[in-house]
């Protein structure tokens, strides 16, 4: 155990660092160990840490993304023959609100495949009533809106009511700065959680949240 | 009545920037597309002529008494100006729609745009013109810049551009050479029409956004470099990102200002830049949109407790450009509290 933290804090650095080769090499040797439970371990408290650190203004956006891509990249290469993880997860997807700026979002879905949760892209710099139509075209049952500008974020109060008119049941999340720089915006959307990282969704997820 | 009593904008300000304690605290409200709304058109029709910025930005002082006019348009005007596209919405900033730079190769084929000739930047210079016609000596006008180090979040989006950071040093160096010549060119053309100072617009020389180690080898030597060659004065502005962990090292660049985020310690910031540097900012442009009078008289006072002492501090928000969903009735308050409270000496 001892030495699986070493690692982790070896893993971590080449993370942050963005060090792409040390990253592979400690996951190569845990791989090629047949080690997949420590690894898999490896990816989540890491990126869970690397979340709670820029949560906390220790790290950058770029460090996370970068993170997030590495590992993602990682997963895709040595673990994707593996059993899927949470086979009775609803179909997830994510979608860029408006906006074209799409780091938000691929910051979350790498981070989320890391975890072995797949998320289907939903696209970008897409209205209220594309969203909603590409959720339900594609049966999409938890929704993930990434935003990047204030008029943009008290658009998903929008989606929100055209799902309901529609009939159609979904669980939607919302992210992205403005909900970061206004803790209480998640609710004046009509949202009923926040979750201010991709590591905090994915233990709610773990906890059962999405049922 | 002395001279300190009826200040004019720009004395006052000057006073602010000079680390002196003029009349009171500068209010420095940065109106872009809100203009739009006083003038009830659409943010698209809004900035087809450069008459509505200057009429809107007329109106906007005298209602709100703010200490400037701000003759920045939009952040994706600059990718106009390289030959993007911009979307309009109905209550937002206009944004791009696309990217000028979409492989690797698009970076030394990239032209840089020439200001002169540019229909774009050249309506920008109509409305600094226009506005010292109106300001005369009496108030500053604010132009603005994309830094050359954040620019390209807007030329390729923020990946492809990261990638480029940490993976390319050749093509980053090649598009840093570019955007700062055209950067250079782009702030003085407006310093030469009229402007009183520039705003540089550099989201990602915040720690939030790219770690310091890295903005100080990328971008610290491409910003030490523009900002030496720019004439007039110049303030920084981080869009709501954090300044403390590279204060130290943004008051070595040629900038009489930082604005700062709503995140930020001010007292520690104040501690940093006294006499040094002005802190502009930072009050909260997203949450300031439901705020209630008794929060906005508490945040504006604290902000003047904390920061107003010796000068060296403007009041605006944190982002560099007030959102249109904030009420008429919120930036009344602010206006009011900054004259009750903000006069100098403060108590």
């Amino acid at each position: 155990m001892e030495q699986v933290q070493a690692d982790q804090k070896k893993f971590w650095h080449a993370l942050v660092e963005i060090d792409r080769i040390q990253a592979s090499e400690i996951f190569q040797t845990y791989y090629e160990a047949n080690r997949i439970q420590e690894l898999e371990w490896l990816i989540s408290d890491t990126l869970r840490q690397i979340g709670d650190s820029w949560q906390q203004g220790d790290l950058s956006l770029a460090q996370v993304y970068m993170s997030g891509t590495i590992c993602e990249a990682l997963v895709e290469q040595y673990l994707s023959d593996q059993p899927i993880k949470y086979p009775s997860l609803p179909r997830m997807g994510i979608a860029v609100l408006q906006d074209q700026h799409v780091l938000g979002k691929r910051i979350f879905s790498s981070i989320l495949r890391a975890h072995g949760i797949k998320l289907i892209d939903l696209g970008e710099g897409l209205s209220p009533e594309t969203i909603v139509q590409i959720t339900m075209d594609q049966e999409v049952k938890v929704l993930l809106i990434s935003t990047l500008m204030l008029h943009s974020a008290m658009k998903v109060k929008k989606v929100i009511a055209l799902f309901e008119a529609h009939n159609y049941s979904v669980q939607v999340f919302a992210g992205g700065a403005p909900f970061r720089l206004d803790d209480t915006l998640w609710q004046e959307v009509g949202l009923k959680y926040s979750y201010s990282t991709a590591t905090e969704f994915v233990k709610a997820i773990k906890s059962g949240v999405l049922g | 009545m002395t001279l300190k009593s009826c200040m004019t904008p720009k004395e006052r300000v000057l006073c602010a920037l000079d680390h002196k304690e003029g009349d009171r605290v500068p209010l420095v409200l940065l109106f872009s597309y809100y203009g739009a709304k006083v003038l009830d058109m659409s943010i698209q029709d809004y900035f087809s002529n450069p008459e509505n910025i200057i009429k809107a930005q007329v109106l906007l002082q005298e209602k709100y008494q703010t200490d400037c006019y701000y003759a920045f348009y939009y952040a994706a005007l600059e990718l106009e100006a390289f030959g993007g596209r911009v979307l309009f919405s109905e209550d937002g900033p206009p944004n791009n729609d696309g990217y000028v730079i979409h492989d690797r190769s698009d970076i030394f084929d990239l032209s840089i745009p020439d200001v002169a000739t540019n229909p774009h930047l050249q309506k920008v210079i109509a409305t600094i013109k226009g506005l010292k016609l109106k300001a005369g000596e009496a108030i500053p006008i604010i132009g603005g810049v994309i830094a050359p180090f954040s620019l390209p979040v807007l030329q390729m989006g923020f990946e492809a551009y990261l990638n480029l950071i940490y993976f390319d040093p050749e093509g980053f160096n090649v598009l840093m050479e570019k955007n700062s010549s055209f950067c250079i060119a782009w702030a003085n053309a407006q310093i030469e029409a009229g402007a009183s100072a520039i705003g540089y617009s550099n989201p990602l020389a915040s720690p939030n956004i790219i770690e310091r180690k890295t903005y100080l080898e990328k971008g610290y030597p491409i910003d030490q470099k523009t900002l030496s060659k720019i004439k007039g004065s110049k303030a920084m502005h981080l869009a709501s990102g954090i300044a403390l962990p590279v204060m130290d090292d943004l008051m070595t660049l040629d900038i009489h200002a930082v604005g700062i985020g709503p995140e930020d310690s001010l007292a520690e910031l104040k501690i940093k830049s006294k006499g040094k540097v002005a802190l502009l900012g930072n009050l909260n442009g997203l949450e300031m949109v439901h705020w209630s009078e008794r929060t906005i008289k508490e945040k504006v006072k604290h902000l003047i407790q904390i920061a107003g002492q010796s000068g060296g501090l403007l009041i605006s928000d944190s982002h560099g450009e007030i959102p249109w969903q904030v009420p008429d009735s919120v930036l009344q308050v602010i206006s009011e509290t900054l004259r009750q409270e903000g006069t100098y000496p403060i108590h």
